[in-house]
């Protein structure tokens, strides 16, 4: 041993020792990464297959001179004589698909003249497939002429869908709205289905408010869903998955105003669809539909509980589940959210205290109280929690201000709450 | 020898035990911390957070102006952008989802700088790593796709990538959005750091800088030319309810200014207003006209307004520019 290995053994001795030394401790890649972590095996292509498997049943596409032809046409119906008589024969000659299809082109279209938007209006309010429905209820965002948009509400009543009654009731309580709209809109409340034997204005304006209650809380019957409304539900959620917002609004806006019975089912299944973007706004568009959900599911047997509870694994997408969950499964759904008021992080916590808000039975109060002194909550479940437990013995303290939206948000709720 | 050469063996690991335990930075609590609310972040960062509390990142939820746009945010797609949830959980370049908690914090500390993992992410390539929240280089914190995830909405990101790098011969794309909107700002230890308050929309100084204009008295009319020199995106861009409008006044031999009146409008228009053009100014582009003298007139002044949405009034619109021109 020289006096060399003296030196060099400490440094060797050095060198091994931070070679073993632990490098920075990363913390485990958490489930919060939706885009970035490996889907877990639940997520299926749910949208994708039913999309080929529906593809036949959709309305058809229009191409741009088909498009012309259709102006072409109702803008010959519109004259008279042998030219008329002619574009008429024309019009009558299409598969009642392809016609539903023309006449929405026309209406979609921004660019298309009064007369020919109220002449396809006028067409489709007075036989549509039940296909056209989704695109129809579109209509009600966007169509400004309030003769078409009549129309429009008509078509959707040929199929027990009354989302256009709001246009109806709008026009009517609108005293500065063109006359020939006014009296339009006394005539399709006078044939509201219903008022056939009121003869006076104000029983008739009286059936128009309760139906639209009944339409809020979906209480009628609901239709059988054909195959051609189905493959255009399924279309619509398609457009969850756009990038650009404006294709999502439009279909969260159409989806929540069809019958449960037509979109509930599409909906529970997308919320496992390989897609984040058209799980989380299918969860949210359940959640928007609101208490109808849990009513139609219980009604038709359908176990909402079943499909959205596995979700919960996914800690990205909870506090979306736990929303679906509060408009879907009754109390089941709240001793859920107990436990995540408890065991969650920080927005499944305040996602569960907005759960309970809208879905827990009285008898649950005193135990979410017991949690929720337990635990930090972020102002917007601070909030929830004290609006339900307010005028209890639980009372809680509000906590920090969450903004005015968000408490009118939760007011909503619970207001909600007392249907 | 044997005996001396275990001793040395000892005395060596032992040395470089103790000189390691010396050298090693402290390390705090092992256990990562949950960040949970950009008010975690704002305990240390005080001086980003005063930066940012100007700017309209963090008016993104309380602006009264959004509110009543969004019905109270009851029009829920608002919140994707004006809460968002943090944006290096998404895919680069695709859109953020809404948040569930502490939204009255708009876009916030979080919503940038917050990796999957849970780790904060810094585009300092050269992290603090033993300060509190441990932070982790992350190019994406200053990527063009950060913050396209809600600026390309309306196309503004697609606008800045199809603009040329330089104009006038002086740079005008830069490397990223920051390259304006985030500009160097003094730190802590004589650092220079990005300033947080995000000059953009509702900065006048920001706003003079995008355009020209120029105004020249001619026999025929005011000639007036705008042209976009300074953004490397149209002008003006993003929310559609943004608008320019260029307008003129005359003076008659009476001395007495007349009403102001449009000239033109510089606007992308709401997708359901039919047959209006897309008059937005692209970057580097010159728009130009003349307009009449009316009989009697000895002199024109023309300015140039900046509204956040259409029908705000001229009183409350942003005045960028306003100059006088004479009969020739």
């Amino acid at each position: 041993m020289s006096r060399s290995a003296l030196v060099v053994l400490p440094g060797a001795c050095l060198a091994l020792v931070w070679g073993c030394q632990p490098t920075a401790k990363t913390p485990p890649q958490s489930a919060s990464s939706p885009s970035q972590a490996p889907a877990p095996p639940i997520w299926q292509p749910v949208l994708r297959e039913a999309l080929l498997a529906t593809a036949e049943q959709a309305l058809p596409t229009i191409q741009p001179p088909q498009h012309r032809e259709t102006l072409d046409l109702l803008d010959g119906a519109l004259s008279s004589g042998t030219v008329a008589r002619l574009a008429q024969r024309s019009l009558d000659s299409w598969s009642i698909q392809e016609r539903d299809a023309r006449l929405l082109a026309v209406l979609e279209d921004p660019h298309v003249g009064l007369a020919e938007r109220r002449s396809a209006s006028e067409r489709i309010a007075q036989a549509c497939q039940p296909a056209a429905v989704p695109r129809l209820v579109l209509r009600l965002k966007y169509e400004k002429d309030l003769l078409s948009s009549l129309w429009v509400a008509q078509a959707l009543l040929l199929h027990h869908n009354k989302s256009g009654l709001a246009a109806l009731h709008a026009i009517l309580a609108d005293e500065t709205a063109v006359d020939e709209a006014r009296s339009m809109a006394a005539e399709i409340l006078k044939n509201l289905p219903g008022n056939e034997s009121r003869a006076e204005f104000p029983e008739q304006w009286q059936h128009l408010l309760q139906l639209e209650e009944e339409w809020k809380l979906r209480l009628h019957p609901h239709p059988v869903v054909d195959l051609g409304l189905q493959a255009e539900v399924w279309r619509m959620l398609q457009r969850l998955a756009s990038q650009p917002l404006r294709p999502v609004d439009d279909a969260r806006f159409v989806l929540s105003r069809m019958s449960c019975q037509a979109v509930v089912p599409s909906l529970l299944q997308v919320c496992a669809d390989e897609n984040l973007y058209v799980r989380e706004h299918a969860l949210q568009t359940l959640a928007w539909i609101g208490p109808p959900v849990a009513a139609w599911c219980q009604a038709n047997d359908v176990d909402a509980m079943g499909h959205l509870r596995p979700l919960l694994t996914v800690s990205s997408l909870r506090p979306r589940v736990l929303a679906a969950m509060a408009v879907a499964g009754g109390d089941p759904a709240a001793q859920v959210a107990l436990v995540w008021l408890q065991d969650g992080d920080y927005a499944t916590r305040s996602a569960a205290a907005d759960a309970l808000l809208r879905c827990a039975p009285s008898p649950m109060f005193a135990a979410i109280a017991k949690v929720a002194q337990t635990q930090v909550l972020a102002p917007e479940g601070a909030w929830s929690l004290h609006l339900l437990l307010q005028e209890t013995e639980y009372a809680l303290e509000p906590g920090p201000d969450p903004g005015q939206g968000e408490r009118q948000r939760r007011q909503h709720w619970l207001d909600l709450r007392g249907n | 020898m044997k005996s001396a050469l275990a001793l040395a063996v000892v005395l060596a690991v032992l040395g470089t035990w103790v000189l390691i335990l010396l050298l090693s930075p402290a390390t705090p609590n092992t256990t990562p911390m949950e960040w949970v609310s950009s008010r975690q972040c704002m305990e240390c960062h005080s001086g980003v957070a005063e930066e940012w509390q100007e700017s309209h990142h963090a008016f993104a939820y309380e602006n009264p102006e959004v509110r009543a746009l969004s019905q109270e945010f009851q029009n829920e797609e608002c919140l994707s952008c004006h809460a968002p949830r943090p944006v290096l959980a998404f895919a680069p370049g695709e859109r953020v989802l809404a948040r569930e908690t502490e939204r009255s914090l708009g876009v916030d500390c979080l919503a940038c700088h917050l990796l999957p993992s849970g780790q904060v992410a810094t585009a300092n390539s050269r992290p603090a790593t033993a300060a509190p929240c441990r932070p982790v280089f992350s190019s994406r914190t200053r990527s063009v796709d950060t913050c396209a995830a809600c600026h390309n909405q309306h196309g503004t990101v697609d606008q800045w990538r199809a603009a040329p790098e330089k104009h006038r011969g002086q740079t005008l794309r830069g490397q990223d959005c920051l390259h304006c909107h985030m500009t160097e700002s003094p730190r802590a230890g004589g650092r220079m750091g990005k300033h947080h308050g995000f000059p953009a929309a509702h900065d006048l100084a920001m706003l003079q800088m995008a355009v020209e204009l120029t105004t020249q008295g001619t026999p025929q009319g005011v000639h007036l030319a705008v042209e976009n020199v300074g953004a490397a995106h149209a002008f003006p861009t993003d929310e559609r309810s943004r608008a320019a409008d260029l307008q003129i006044r005359f003076r008659g031999v009476a001395e007495v200014w007349g009403m102001w009146q449009a000239v033109h409008r510089f606007r992308d228009p709401y997708r359901d207003e039919v047959n209006i053009p897309n008059t937005q100014l692209p970057a580097t582009a010159l728009w130009e006209t003349t307009v009449p003298w009316p009989s009697n007139t000895g002199s024109a002044e023309v300015r140039l307004l900046y509204r956040t949405q259409p029908f705000q009034s001229d009183e409350k619109a942003a005045e960028l520019v306003r100059k006088l021109v004479t009969v020739p």
